[in-house]
């Protein structure tokens, strides 16, 4: 198919007919989804839910605030709990045609910001920061959502502009107003790893979509100096970038956690310790079942185990954008690439943080890292992605 | 919307293109770059970061070695070290689980006696892991918080082990054993501080992984064990029944002759330097050395009454004095004890013989020394007359002492002061020994050729020069040896734990100064001063039955005088025993008799009766027995149940004189009872028909008779009587001292022991 991209206008032109003339078949007949894609999200998935075990072990059992009553298996429980419910959304999602997504797309939006207005009113506040709505028995961030909700919507506006998708009135100005409403929205919280994660696949979106190479040239100096405001002025935030320049200098302000992080994965070496046999989940890293549990993985995987599960990833991503080239659709093939970016700019940042490549900020690791409702809505975007590779049409041999 | 949906909807050209740059730099760029940055932490920076987190993790615990024991010759243990422990809490444990602060500040502070604000206000440090609540706690104790911490299910109270020294004679010794401080170490005085690195050991460790909390990890194994190395035990040479009896006369004479400024005792072994006992009076208790006792802060707190400072500098003043070992730490000026010095040189020199049938005159007060302002005199301004070489010793006489030295010379003089160390120290192995004032070389030698001999003089019957009284004790251990210097020493080996001899002290000669010849001359007259009845004036010191030599002296703390505008004396007597071959040399020094003594200040009537008492009970401890028949008290023998003809046998060639009451045959009681050790010739009274009787009565006054008064005195009050003291006999030998006080209740036919003393000495 990839071919197809490279052959004169008139060979395009004929295919597309073609294609027209099979729609209504492939419609009602909906092919297989991909396996590849399945499989690979469900081993890294069973990779995470095992490292969540291992991780969390310590901490289960020593928890202070008796959440977990001491009990080792605790996280691991839930963990495994949400993630057999995760896939079996994921099945139901990916189920769905794609049209049906275009449809609730501008009412997913609107929910997102809505419930978004809504965390400052009703949210819970966990470390100083108000990112949570209850549900009783577990809490979601809402920005889980509108991340899912944006692609959708974007790719729904991208295929309705279309060619005017090179105007500034239509390339860009509609697509800054809804990021700059919601990461406004993050920044009351304050979520800026949220923020940063809307604004990525936002941008993604427009390029894919076909804006202006010359408005991200002028964005990203926006962006930029926002960014430095942003930093100077949001206390939590600069002092996270003093101890990402230099965590040592200070180990027990901000410099603790990434130093714990660069000490677990730096004890790894080549081989890792060996699962299970972590000693920096003893109590030293903070958040080790969370957002740094890649750390773990790495001390006890070591570099070949880690760069496994990284390549993982990576063939994971490929597969991803490769559902989007072979799309049936334009806004099949939007999605597909903006749920795809979506995971890698997700992995992209943990892995970064966790190695402080990045600035620390509270991102979680796709698949790995503990959190329920995070899990099912990362889940349900793989089956939003395997619902694309659905409609894949069958090769024609010949 | 419309045209959206119905019209061709496959992404364009441009859309592939650039889903394809997005996979690029998403799917492959961005992960080479966490590669390189994993790279980079996992394989470059590998060792390094793994030390640092092992750093972390690792815990080692100091596992204690035990401190060695101190041991006695006789095997008695003087300083050991015992298991106690350590109780701590947690600050973070109490307030992450949010145990109840009240509560356990109470509950320690009533088991431990510690208090409950010091507890409640360590518990604010919250990020801490470790406060002190109390260390060394006993046994009994530490049961207590372990049922205290089980009944209350606390989780940030915690015990650990830990040691502390013992020292289970108490004040015994204490001087020689010094003390330990709060880290266990030895902190610089007695054996603790001169053979620290052998007491100590070499402490263990334990390493371990530990959570951040400090918590051993749970299935981790890593474990890494240094056994500790216990300390070496010391063997003293020091015996705890001489240092006993040592101490034990030295209060009887500060309580007799009211001490007002201590006083000491050095018993050593003169042939091999052992020190057998060494006694000071301000002693402490090493078990708690920086508390002083309440009777002495009760004391100077009546010093200064309203003067907290003052009283606070003087007890701080007081407690360090009381660590100091006079015997070591003091100078002073050893009296006519030196004169032994001055008649050994000039015997070594040939310039005197013992039974030459040289004689001596002494005119009192009329000799006149070159350089020297006013005439020397005798002591009391007495004049001994014609003195033959012994008698100059037996009666202390200065003059004759003088002109001995002169005749020896100043350069001789000089040359055997050096030989006999008084310019170096004994070498004895204890921490801080002093060095006396003496003349250097050059103001001796300048003074000698301006022919001012005032030094010479005075340093002939030991004034003016300062010496310890351990560098006494050598010197004089010379003239009792053959004429060896020997180096003292209070530890006789180090062992190791395994038996292993690790140090061993044997004898170290450092020269030989005077021949055995003249070794042998000086015993005589040391005997002589002691055992001639009329002359010696060392005459109180005798034992009966034992051979023994002395030699008094009497100087003054020219020092303490300069404080207290006060005639400050300081008597000593210095003995050597068994004469024909010593074993013991003793020297007894008292400081200061204050307004409640009521004897004549001198070495003779003070130092050497308290020799003698400290010789009669350490003689017979050697294994010497008394020679026959100068037995003074006698053990009465056992007739009950015999026939009064046999206990009359009995009793009679024993020594004792009998008295039968009642009719019969058999004796069914006696008075004294059997074992009592009386005086020879008491009257033993035996009972035919009835049991003794058992009522009591007063003790007699007796303090000031002569001897037969007080025994008619006391047998009329139905008391017995055993003698001590002088054996003298004679008008001026008087009762100093009585074992029960007048008026004092007792039953009938108890033993009343006198103390006699002949008060006859002039001073010196």
């Amino acid at each position: 198919m990839i071919s197809d991209a490279k052959r004169p206008r008139q060979a395009v032109q004929s295919n597309s007919e073609t294609r027209l003339r099979d729609e209504p078949r492939t419609n009602t007949r909906r092919m297989p989804m991909d396996l590849p894609f399945f499989l690979l999200v469900l081993l890294l998935l069973s990779i995470g839910v095992i490292m969540v075990l291992s991780a969390s072990f310590a901490s289960a059992y020593y928890d202070v605030t008796r959440v977990t009553g001491g009990n080792p298996t605790y996280y691991f429980f839930r963990q495994s709990v949400f993630a057999v419910s995760g896939v079996l959304l994921m099945l139901v999602v990916s189920r769905f045609p794609t049209s049906f997504f275009r449809h609730i797309s501008f009412w997913g939006l609107l929910i997102s910001v809505g419930l978004l207005v809504l965390v400052p009113i009703i949210g819970v506040e966990v470390n100083q920061a108000q990112r949570w709505i209850s549900l009783g028995f577990t809490n979601f961030q809402p920005s889980e959502i509108a991340k899912i909700a944006i692609v959708l919507a974007f790719a729904n506006m991208i295929c309705t502009y279309k060619d005017k998708m090179k105007t500034f009135r239509y390339g860009v100005l509609p697509f800054v107003i809804v990021m700059t409403a919601i990461v406004a929205l993050l920044m009351l919280q304050p979520h800026i790893s949220a923020a940063v994660i809307i604004l990525g696949v936002g941008v993604a979106m427009m390029f894919l979509g076909g804006t202006q190479l010359g408005w991200f040239v002028g964005g990203f100096g926006v962006v930029a100096a926002l960014g430095f405001v942003v930093v100077n002025h949001f206390g939590h935030a600069s002092a996270r970038i003093a101890s990402w320049q230099a965590p040592f200098d200070n180990p027990l302000t901000g410099g603790w956690q990434i130093i714990q992080s660069l000490y677990a994965i730096g004890s790894g070496g080549v081989l890792g310790l060996g699962l299970g046999q972590s000693r920096q989940k003893y109590l030293y890293l903070p958040e080790e079942h969370n957002d740094y549990i890649f750390a773990i993985v790495a001390e006890e995987l070591g570099f070949v185990g880690v760069m496994l599960i990284l390549s993982l990833f990576a063939v994971l991503i490929v597969r991803g954008y490769w559902i989007s080239l072979h799309a049936k659709t334009k806004f099949a093939s939007l999605v597909a690439a903006g749920m795809t970016s979506l995971l890698a700019i997700q992995t992209f940042l943990n892995v970064g943080v966790v190695t402080n490549l990045l600035p620390a900020t509270g991102i979680s690791l796709p698949f790995f890292s503990y959190g329920g409702t995070a899990l099912w809505f990362q889940l349900i975007a793989m089956g939003v992605i395997l619902s694309v590779s659905r409609e894949i049409p069958a090769k024609r041999e010949g | 919307m419309k045209t959206g949906r119905s019209g061709p909807q496959g992404p364009n050209k441009q859309m592939l293109t650039r889903t394809l740059i997005l996979m690029g730099v998403c799917g492959i760029f961005s992960f080479l770059v966490l590669a390189v940055q994993l790279f980079n932490i996992q394989i470059l920076q590998h060792e390094e970061l793994e030390q640092r987190a092992i750093r972390q993790q690792l815990r080692a615990i100091t596992v204690s070695a035990g401190r060695g024991t101190i041991f006695d010759s006789t095997g008695t243990i003087l300083g050991m070290s015992a298991g106690v422990e350590n109780v701590f809490i947690s600050p973070n444990s109490i307030h992450v689980h949010g145990e109840d602060r009240e509560l356990i500040a109470t509950g320690l502070s009533e088991i431990l006696g510690v208090d409950q604000d010091m507890i409640l206000s360590r518990m604010e440090n919250t990020a801490s892991f470790y406060q002190t609540v109390k260390n060394r706690v006993e046994r009994e104790e530490a049961d207590l918080v372990r049922e205290f911490i089980v009944e209350h299910e606390l989780r940030s109270v915690h015990l650990e082990p830990a040691t502390r020294r013992y020292y289970p004679r108490g004040r015994t010794a204490s001087h020689i054993l010094g003390f330990v401080g709060a880290e266990g170490t030895g902190m610089g005085y007695g054996v603790e501080g001169s053979y620290d690195r052998y007491l100590t050991g070499v402490n263990g460790r334990i390493v371990r992984l530990k959570n951040a909390r400090g918590i051993d990890m749970l299935l981790a194994s890593y474990e890494d064990y240094h056994t500790a190395q216990p300390g070496h035990d010391i063997h003293l040479t020091i015996d705890v029944n001489i240092q006993q009896i040592l101490e034990k006369y030295l209060r009887q004479a500060e309580r007799d002759f009211d001490l007002r400024a201590g006083g000491f005792a050095l018993a050593m072994n003169p042939q091999t330097g052992a020190i057998l006992g060494m006694a000071s009076i301000n002693d402490y208790n090493p078990n708690s050395h920086g508390v002083l006792d309440d009777e002495t802060r009760e004391r100077l707190r009546a010093v200064y009454p309203d003067d907290d400072e003052a009283f606070h500098a003087a007890v701080n003043r007081t407690l360090m004095e009381s660590w100091l070992n006079k015997n070591i730490h003091y100078t002073y000026e050893p009296g006519s004890t030196f004169k032994l010095i001055t008649l050994a040189i000039a015997l070594e020199e040939g310039i005197a013989c013992l039974h030459d049938g040289r004689h001596f005159y002494c005119a009192g007060n009329t000799m006149a020394v070159p350089g020297r302002v006013d005439p020397l005199r005798c002591a009391g301004g007495v004049a001994h007359g014609s003195l033959n070489l012994t008698q100059v010793m037996q009666r202390s006489c200065n003059i004759a002492t003088v002109e001995l030295a002169m005749e020896i010379g100043p350069e001789v003089f000089f040359e055997y002061l050096q030989a006999f160390g008084l310019f170096e120290t004994t070498g004895v192995d204890l921490p801080g020994e002093a060095l006396g004032q003496v003349w250097s070389e050059e103001n001796w030698n300048r003074a000698a050729a301006n022919r001012d001999l005032t030094s010479l003089a005075a340093a002939s019957f030991g004034q003016t020069f300062t010496l310890t009284p351990i560098r006494l004790v050598t010197a004089i251990a010379a003239l009792s040896n053959g004429g060896y210097i020997v180096e003292p020493h209070v530890v006789e080996r180090v062992m190791a734990e395994d038996g292993t001899v690790i140090r061993e002290n044997r004898t170290t000669v450092r020269r030989q100064v005077i021949s055995r010849e003249t070794s042998q001359a000086v015993l005589e007259v040391m005997e002589r001063s002691v055992d001639d009845p009329a002359l010696g004036t060392g005459r109180n010191a005798a034992v009966p039955g034992f051979r023994i030599g002395g030699k008094t002296g009497t100087s003054t703390d020219t020092v303490l005088e300069a404080r207290t505008g006060e005639k400050e004396y300081i008597v000593s007597f210095v003995s050597a025993a068994p004469i024909d071959d010593p074993e013991i040399v003793l020297l007894v020094s008292l400081q200061s008799p204050g307004p409640r003594n009521t004897v004549t200040v001198a070495g003779g009537t003070m130092a050497a009766p308290t020799v003698g008492r400290m010789l009669t009970a350490i003689l017979p401890y050697l294994n010497h027995t008394p020679a026959e028949p100068a037995r003074v008290n006698i053990q009465v023998p056992h007739v009950q149940q015999r026939s009064v003809e046999d206990a009359r046998n009995v009793l009679q060639t024993e020594g004792f004189e009998v008295l039968v009451r009642g009719e019969g045959t058999q004796v069914i009681d006696q008075m004294p009872s059997s074992g009592a050790m009386v005086v020879a010739g008491t009257q033993v009274i035996l009972f035919l028909e009835e049991n003794r009787p058992e009522d009591e009565v007063a003790v007699p006054d007796v303090v000031g008779m002569g001897f037969e008064a007080a025994r008619a005195a006391l047998e009329a009050a139905g008391l017995y009587v055993r003698r001590s003291g002088t054996i003298a006999q004679g008008e001026q030998v008087r009762v100093y001292s009585q074992s029960r006080a007048p008026a004092e209740v007792v039953r009938r036919g108890a033993v009343i022991e006198i103390f006699l003393i002949d008060t006859s000495l002039e001073g010196q």
